[in-house]
């Protein structure tokens, strides 16, 4: 599902100094596998992250996911990859203030030809109640717990039913109790089959995770399993 | 879109009311141009498009040899034109003549006299305003019909009537109203050949077609009387050519002139003037209702620029769940274009209602003027069309440069962290 071979990325600093973020990463992550991706801060775990979804372009080296090649991809081909086989969830989530829990899941619709009115309402739903939060579809995020605002942006991601999931400290900004909720998610998901791929510094979430990798020195490392 | 439209209403108010200025005061510029140019063409200088009036040529050598004489002859050669669909001749009663009223005028006593002028026409010409079964010779015994302008009616009622205290007339008061009228005679130069011929006019209807200081009577008449005072009674002035089209008017009246006639066109000449100098002054303000829009755009720039700034994370969202960079860029795009509709709708209604106020305004508190029109505007479906269209032209405008740099946004920037 992940394919990912010497992959390299830098850029430059404002001294122009060139700086190594990725330097020959391989990766390789198979349907229904939960990687868990650790490292330093900085070490470039969410440039991994925006590169594997498509978000950043500029790098060097072979990148294919969801049995795409995502070198050979326009902008085009690369939001059609975000908006059909890979979800995007955030440590900070980024819902839409302004809409309801049900109109945020059903953001990507909007980029998205040829889905009526009444199905997109039917994928929302669905999506909310997989993540647990049926019958407050109406609520905006305003009137939503931090737990609650992470599953909206879980089921978001689900929308589209990915194959691939890429999470960037999805329980940073959660308590405990709220973050054991979110991994046991995680795991009825990777059990259906869907690639989950987490960035995080939590031992918790690195533990839950099938594999855990470090990135260090722009390599990435097996770390093999910890428990917490 | 309604979300960031309600997240910054300030805002959003404020690129709405730019536009709305705007495209207002182009709007009830142009309206009122466009109102007061159909003021001047229909009712100060009527002048109909399908209409050329030929007249025999000021100074020519032919007339002193005989020729240049708008006979009968002359007359049928120019109903042989290609376009010509009817023609309409003209005779003046090539008399003066005086008209004295001394009596009850429609219960004020009024004594007056004037020296008119009395044109006679083919019934034809008038039959669009008055009946042609009573605008006939009657002979010598029996009232002249006469056709009064609806334009002197008009000068009437509006200036000379109430500096007078004279009452307001209609043109179905006027109908019936006799006077006397002395053919061939003049208080201007005294003397006068021939008989004098008294009579007495009847009016029988009005006319724009009429002339306008004087009577018009019908041609028969005006032949009689130029007969019985001894005058040419056998030529005439001039000869209405009624065309197919207005588009036929360059051609036919090339082909007038190289028969050797002229063309009377002192009407048209004056209605173009007017409605030259109306377009002008219209432009100008359109010119600078055009700036206000220009600077609307401005303000939409600023705006949406601000806008894009503050949700920057928002459409690094969008783009993380599958929008494209022209999506981005259309969606901030129908955002000022949203504005630029609202805004330009609002215009256009604030344009009705200020004209409207202005219709009362004038209606109210300005004195009765000759033509002073019951609406000075007018409001054309594509004068609508146009400023809602402009608003949101001048809103794309505004809105391309933060569209595109919303397209620039760097999903991965904004979303790190």
């Amino acid at each position: 599902m992940i394919h990912v071979r010497g992959l390299r990325k830098d850029y430059l600093e404002g001294n122009g100094e060139r700086v190594k973020v990725l330097d020959g990463v391989d990766l390789e992550a198979g349907a229904g596998e939960f990687v868990a991706i650790v490292g330093a801060s900085g070490s470039g775990k969410s440039t991994l992250l925006h590169i594997l979804g498509g978000l950043d372009t500029d790098w060097e080296g072979e990148v294919r996911v969801a049995e795409q090649n995502l070198r050979g991809l326009s902008d085009a081909g690369l939001s059609r990859l975000r908006n059909e086989q890979v979800g995007f969830v955030f440590q900070s989530f980024h819902l839409v203030p302004g809409l309801s829990a049900l109109e945020n899941v059903r953001l990507p619709a909007h980029f998205r030809a040829g889905m009526s009115v009444k199905e997109e309402e039917t994928r929302a739903r669905e999506a909310l109640s997989r993540v647990g939060l049926a019958g407050k579809e109406a609520r905006p995020p305003s009137r939503l717990s931090g737990g609650e605002r992470q599953r909206v942006s879980i089921a978001r991601a689900l929308f589209c039913r990915p194959r691939v999931l890429l999470c960037d400290e999805p329980t940073g900004n959660l308590d405990p109790q709220t973050a054991e909720g979110i991994i046991s998610l995680f795991h009825s998901l990777v059990a259906d089959g869907l690639t989950l791929l987490v960035v995080t510094h939590e031992d918790r979430l690195r533990a839950a995770a099938g594999r855990a990798l470090r990135l260090t020195d722009g390599v990435l490392k097996e770390e093999g399993v910890v428990r917490a | 879109m309604r979300l960031s439209i309600a997240r910054d209403p300030r805002g959003s108010l404020s690129s709405i009311f730019g536009v709305a200025m705007g495209v207002g005061t182009l709007v009830f510029f142009v309206a009122l141009g466009s109102g007061i140019g159909n003021v001047v063409r229909e009712q100060v200088f009527p002048v109909e498009a399908r209409l050329i009036q030929v007249v025999p040529p000021t100074v020519s050598v032919g007339a002193l040899l005989g020729g240049g004489r708008l006979d009968d002859a002359a007359v049928e050669q120019l109903a042989g034109l290609q376009g010509v669909v009817a023609t309409h001749r003209h005779m003046d009663v090539r008399v003066p003549s005086v008209i004295g009223f001394n009596g009850d005028f429609f219960g004020r006593q009024l004594r007056m006299g004037a020296e008119v002028a009395v044109e006679g026409v083919e019934p034809g010409l008038l039959a669009a305003h008055v009946d042609p079964a009573r605008f006939v010779d009657a002979g010598p015994e029996a009232p002249m019909a006469g056709v009064a302008s609806t334009r002197l009616l008009e000068i009437y009622n509006r200036s000379f009537a109430p500096s007078r205290g004279l009452p307001q007339l209609s043109g179905r008061m006027l109908e019936g109203f006799t006077v006397p009228i002395e053919i061939n005679r003049s208080w201007v130069s005294g003397r006068t050949e021939g008989p004098m011929i008294p009579a007495r006019v009847e009016v029988v209807g009005l006319s724009p077609r009429a002339m306008l200081a004087g009577v018009t009577v019908p041609l028969e008449t005006a032949r009689r009387l130029n007969a019985q005072a001894g005058a040419d009674a056998e030529t005439y002035t001039a000869v209405t050519l009624e065309l197919e089209t207005p588009s036929q008017v360059p051609t036919v009246s090339r082909q007038v002139e190289a028969m050797g006639w002229e063309i009377d066109d002192q009407d048209r000449e004056l209605a173009r003037t007017a409605g030259a100098a109306v377009l002008l002054t219209t432009s100008v303000l359109a010119f600078l209702s055009l700036l206000i829009c220009l600077l609307a755009a401005v303000n939409i720039a600023h705006a949406l620029s601000a806008s894009v700034r503050a949700r920057e994370k928002e459409l690094g969202v969008y783009r993380a769940v599958g929008a494209t960079r022209a999506a981005v860029k259309q969606l901030v795009m129908a955002e000022g274009a949203t504005l630029g509709l609202l805004g330009g709708a609002a215009g256009v209604a604030t344009a009705f209602l200020f004209a409207a106020l202005t219709d009362l305004a004038v209606a109210r508190w300005v004195p009765d003027f000759p033509f002073k029109p019951q609406t000075a505007f007018a409001f054309p479906w594509w004068l609508w069309a146009g400023g809602i269209g402009l608003g949101v032209l001048a809103a794309l405008v505004g809105s391309f440069g933060p569209a595109r740099r919303a397209a620039a946004t760097d999903p991965a920037r904004v979303l790190a962290g």
